[in-house]
């Protein structure tokens, strides 16, 4: 009997190789918080997110008699879902960026629909609102970086991925990484620091 | 790596991560660096304030059921043995016909061998034993003519000459290796997953 909880990633796409569904549904679930996350702090829009989510990992399970063992599993799943989330992007430019629901949000019902709920730790309710607050600029100010300076921040600092892996997800060499994360963390302490002073306005 | 740092060089990407996580990594000599360097220390901070603004930024995942509206798109192949019995379910005639032709066979043979004494199992096993030794001889034999043909007659009386038991359990165990060999990769080649097959059920 296998436990697919303790099987390690490459376990489980051999499993998913030899037709186990459960090792599938295990790595969806090991990784579509993750792919989810990187996917709509890029898209910013609930539904598109959901979407790229569930076509990453649709992509990634049909493909893999081409995925190549020596390469990490979620490296490889990662790339998918920045090809995919990137070509989006270039088919349609967003216009504004709010975790409030999408640009395209109409009606109050798309807004809800599009919207995205945050999840923080359990604090008081006027702390909650204000760490909520802050994290949403914090949001806007991500989504005001260029596409790739964001994923490569986003993969670096929320993800934890080393450089090198993210020179492999996005296929840019390493000294490029670097570059990208540096200029990303420059602009978003600039925003960081507009926030620090906003309070005693 | 420790890095030799001067005064006109700086700390690179991964030092600055280092310093601004206060990690073991991090030689002295870059600690010292950075408490003299105003922009090293303003790449520390930036490093410092923005990872830790990212690392608590909300949690975002996916509705529920994401996992569900994957795996009714996913179409992961499906292992041998349930590929030849789905293949088997949709030829039916034929495999109705090889099945009644291997059932004629087996009581066909079964028959023959019963009437006839020098077929039953022991005597058969006799007989194939006997065979098997006779090709050892063959074979060893026919290795001796090629190596007087290569040339090389001293090797080829060498052989004459060291037909013994040992020789023939030698030739035996080649020969059991070398049909090892050839079925695991048969084996592995029927087994091997096949990309884009039916979903599995």
């Amino acid at each position: 009997m296998v436990n697919y909880a303790d099987q390690d990633d490459k376990q489980l796409v051999g499993l998913c190789r030899r037709g186990d569904e459960r090792a599938a549904r295990e790595l969806v679930e090991r990784f579509q918080r993750p792919v989810f996350s990187i996917v709509y702090r890029m898209v910013r829009d609930r539904e598109r997110a959901e979407d790229l989510t569930q076509e990453t990992f649709v992509r990634t399970f049909n493909n893999l008699d081409r995925y190549d063992r020596s390469y990490k599993f979620s490296s490889w799943l990662f790339k998918i879902a920045y090809n995919l989330t990137v070509d989006h992007l270039r088919k349609k430019e967003l216009r504004t960026i709010s975790i409030h629901g999408s640009p395209d949000a109409v009606t109050a019902d798309q807004q809800e629909a599009t919207s995205v709920t945050l999840e923080s730790a359990e604090e008081a309710p006027d702390v909650r609102l204000e760490s909520l607050e802050l994290a949403g600029q914090l949001e806007d100010a991500i989504g005001r970086l260029r596409a790739e300076y964001r994923t490569a921040i986003l993969l670096r600092h929320v993800e934890g991925r080393a450089y090198e892996e993210i020179a492999e997800i996005m296929d840019i060499p390493l000294g490029t990484v670097k570059t990208y994360i540096f200029r990303a963390r420059r602009q978003l302490r600039e925003g960081l620091s507009g926030l620090h002073e906003a309070p005693e306005d | 790596m420790n890095r030799n740092i001067t005064t006109d060089t700086h700390l690179t990407a991964d030092e600055l991560d280092l310093a601004a996580a206060n990690a073991a990594g991090l030689v002295d000599a870059h600690r010292i660096h950075v408490g003299t360097c105003q922009q090293c220390a303003d790449g520390v901070a930036d490093v410092r304030e923005v990872s830790v603004a990212l690392r608590d930024l909300p949690v975002v995942s996916p509705r529920p059921g994401l996992t569900e509206r994957v795996m009714a798109r996913v179409r992961l192949p499906l292992p041998w043995h349930r590929r030849a019995v789905i293949a088997a379910r949709e030829r039916k005639g034929i495999s109705a016909a090889a099945a009644a032709t291997l059932a004629a066979l087996g009581a066909g043979g079964a028959v023959w061998a019963l009437q006839f004494p020098a077929l039953r199992p022991a005597a058969l096993a006799t007989w194939i034993f006997g065979r098997a030794g006779d090709l050892l001889w063959q074979a060893a034999i026919g290795l001796g003519r090629v190596a007087y043909a290569l040339g090389l007659p001293d090797l080829a009386s060498a052989i004459g000459a060291d037909l013994t038991l040992g020789s023939a359990v030698a030739g035996l165990a080649t020969i059991a290796l070398v049909s090892i060999g050839s079925l695991s990769v048969m084996v592995r080649l029927v087994s091997e997953t096949q990309p884009a097959l039916i979903r599995a059920s």
